[in-house]
């Protein structure tokens, strides 16, 4: 798990940002189950780990799609796109296209799980829900 | 837009390395497969459409990072 910042390479960039390719990912200092990752420019962006929130979380993704970032897949790391609203509590991740990160080369892809029934938008705090943040 | 007429069982070419193949017709939909390289990302629109919209509502600027809630264990 990354506990020190990592500068990334997005291959290709995030849809809606695509002339970005650089950012840091770092964890944020004060809560375990969250990252940020921002771009020298802007903007930034909160990520969780899928394991935090979403146990029984699956990406099922083809050889040929981890290509371009380098990766076999036991080297893969997954980070979701968190979404805040003005009430926190109501955060969102976005399951439906998960960033897999190869950490020991600095490259992230932003994957999307066609046919997963996964969407952009899963609550990160049902109140029934406990977590906990290895 | 070029438009152009297909059956089932007939492709189309685009530049020399996207092959469009046209499966199956069945009432108003159309069964289609596409053979790219691995660069291109091939989405449905709403799809992709969705995911650029929820990068967006997602990006924040660096000096308003919220504080999230710790979950309790």
């Amino acid at each position: 798990m990354t506990r020190k910042s990592v500068t990334l390479k997005m291959i290709p960039g995030l849809l809606g940002f695509e002339e970005i390719s650089e950012y840091l990912l770092e964890p944020i200092a004060d809560n375990p189950c969250f990252f940020s990752m921002s771009a020298p420019a802007g903007p930034a962006f909160i990520l969780t780990k899928p394991a935090f929130f979403f146990p029984d979380y699956l990406v099922q993704v083809k050889r040929d799609e981890l290509a371009n970032i380098a990766l076999e897949e036991k080297e893969a790391e997954v980070y979701l796109l968190v979404t805040v609203p003005a009430k926190t509590a109501e955060a969102t991740a976005n399951l439906l296209a998960p960033l897999i990160v190869n950490t020991a080369q600095g490259l992230a892809s932003q994957l999307v799980l066609h046919q997963s029934g996964y969407t952009t938008k899963h609550f990160l705090f049902p109140p029934e829900q406990q977590r906990s943040c290895g | 837009m070029l438009i152009l007429t297909r059956k089932a069982g007939q492709n189309l070419v685009i530049g020399d390395s996207i092959t469009v193949k046209i499966l199956e017709i069945k009432g108003d939909a159309v069964k289609i497969g596409i053979a790219a390289p691995k660069e291109v990302a091939v989405n449905r629109e709403e799809v992709y459409e969705a995911i650029r919209q929820a990068n967006r509502a997602a990006a924040l600027s660096h000096d308003e990072l919220p504080r999230l809630p710790v979950p309790k264990k």
